[in-house]
């Protein structure tokens, strides 16, 4: 009798003890979910600056392959020459010129040849102490003097602005061909010979009455991606 | 003079964007230019004389961020100056899109100007057209950003005179 009272109660007591032992575990859910919602804060303001840091790394890592092939270049170079950024462009947004925090501090020099991963992007048309404006090759008013490498025929590299560049004065019987390489020929006084321009992209008859080849050249570097460009800090005589 | 000095500063700011911005790719001819905007903005809000001169101090400012000479920017911007100066006090009540159709006009004129100034005005077509295009959808932002600031400095002024 006395087990059988104390199986009724022990089933009372579960009947009663459910909404409570219910409301016990709603409550350590509430609980747990507060204590989730603040590690997850937590978590999240540690994966942004884990993204953070991801980025900085990748950006120094793409940086120093671009360093790297800069410097490779310039251990190639007899002349000197120093690294700069490209920090601004020219407020006539249509012209190829941008601005580079090298100057005369740093030895820099107007007609100073400037170079990026690539090759040629152009020249310093004016040296200020601290920063110095670049015309690139593609400038509309850019003129550098270029040999074909192959057949060693002359030309004048025009800039074309966005189109690239044209390859002027190249005779209509000198066989140029699509991918020839173009570099300098040292002939301007400016750039020393030798130096890659770009590469022959299309060949066109040009006019009838016209002497001479339609050349379109693809300069050596994007110069829309230029970061960090090499200026080459050849003496007047060097030149 | 308050508009004045907000014309000083905002344009420096402009031109500090225009020449650090870069749009990537194909756009990347494109730029944030917002002083045709703010030329024309501060003509509505201007004397001529008193404006002749703030005009001739931006286009010096303008002439050290660029190759081109103090006197192109400083012929191109007074010339939209003065254009936008005699529309407004002279010919009509200006609407919304009037106004705003008055930027399109004053970045054609100044970037036809200044192309002659580098020998190449027949880049006005297509990229001179489309950065003046550019520049028209910038100028609402820009007229609302310049009229927060008069509005700003003016509510400042009246509240400490009191």
């Amino acid at each position: 009798m006395e087990l059988a009272l104390k199986d009724v109660n022990g089933e009372l007591q579960d009947f009663f003890s459910f909404p409570f032992s219910k409301l016990n575990s709603i409550w350590k859910n509430y609980l747990d979910l507060v204590r989730v919602k603040q590690e997850n804060k937590i978590l999240k303001a540690h994966l942004s600056q884990l993204q953070a840091e991801i980025t900085t790394y990748r950006e120094a890592l793409i940086e120093n392959g671009r360093l790297k092939k800069l410097l490779q270049i310039k251990r190639k170079r007899p002349e000197k020459s120093i690294v700069a950024n490209v920090v601004g462009f020219d407020l006539a947004s249509w012209r190829a010129i941008i601005t580079i925090d090298v100057g005369k501090k740093q030895g820099v020099l107007k007609d100073m040849p400037v170079l990026s991963q690539g090759g040629v992007i152009g020249r310093v048309i004016e040296a200020g102490m601290t920063h110095s404006r670049v015309m690139l090759v593609t400038d509309y008013n850019s003129r550098v003097a270029a040999i074909i490498q192959r057949n060693r025929a002359r030309g004048i590299l025009k800039g074309q602005g966005r189109g690239g560049c044209i390859l002027d004065y190249i005779k209509k019987g000198i066989d140029a061909q699509v991918g020839d390489m173009v570099i300098t020929s040292g002939l301007d006084g400016i750039y020393p010979k030798g130096l890659i321009l770009g590469k022959i992209k299309l060949v066109g008859p040009g006019d009838r009455a016209e002497l001479f080849q339609s050349i379109l050249v693809e300069p050596a570097a994007n110069m829309d991606e230029v970061e960090e460009v090499l200026v080459l800090l050849t003496k007047k005589e060097e030149r | 003079m308050k508009t004045s000095l907000i014309f000083l500063l905002l344009s420096y700011l402009s031109l500090l964007l225009n020449t650090t911005s870069q749009f990537p790719e194909r756009l990347s001819f494109l730029h944030i230019d917002l002083l045709p905007a703010l030329l024309n903005w501060y003509a509505l809000n201007e004397q001529t004389f008193k404006g002749a001169f703030f005009i001739l101090l931006v286009a010096a400012i303008s002439s050290l961020f660029s190759v081109l000479p103090f006197w192109s920017f400083f012929i191109s911007y007074l010339i939209a100056f003065l254009i936008i100066r005699y529309i407004c006090s002279n010919v009509l009540e200006l609407s919304w899109l009037h106004i705003h159709l008055l930027t399109l006009f004053s970045s054609i004129e100044i970037l036809v100007i200044e192309m002659i100034f580098t020998g190449t005005p027949e880049l006005l077509w297509p990229y001179g057209m489309t950065q003046a295009f550019f520049n028209l959808l910038l100028s609402p932002f820009l007229f609302f950003i310049a009229n927060t600031i008069l509005k700003f400095k003016e509510q400042t002024s009246t509240s400490s005179r009191e």
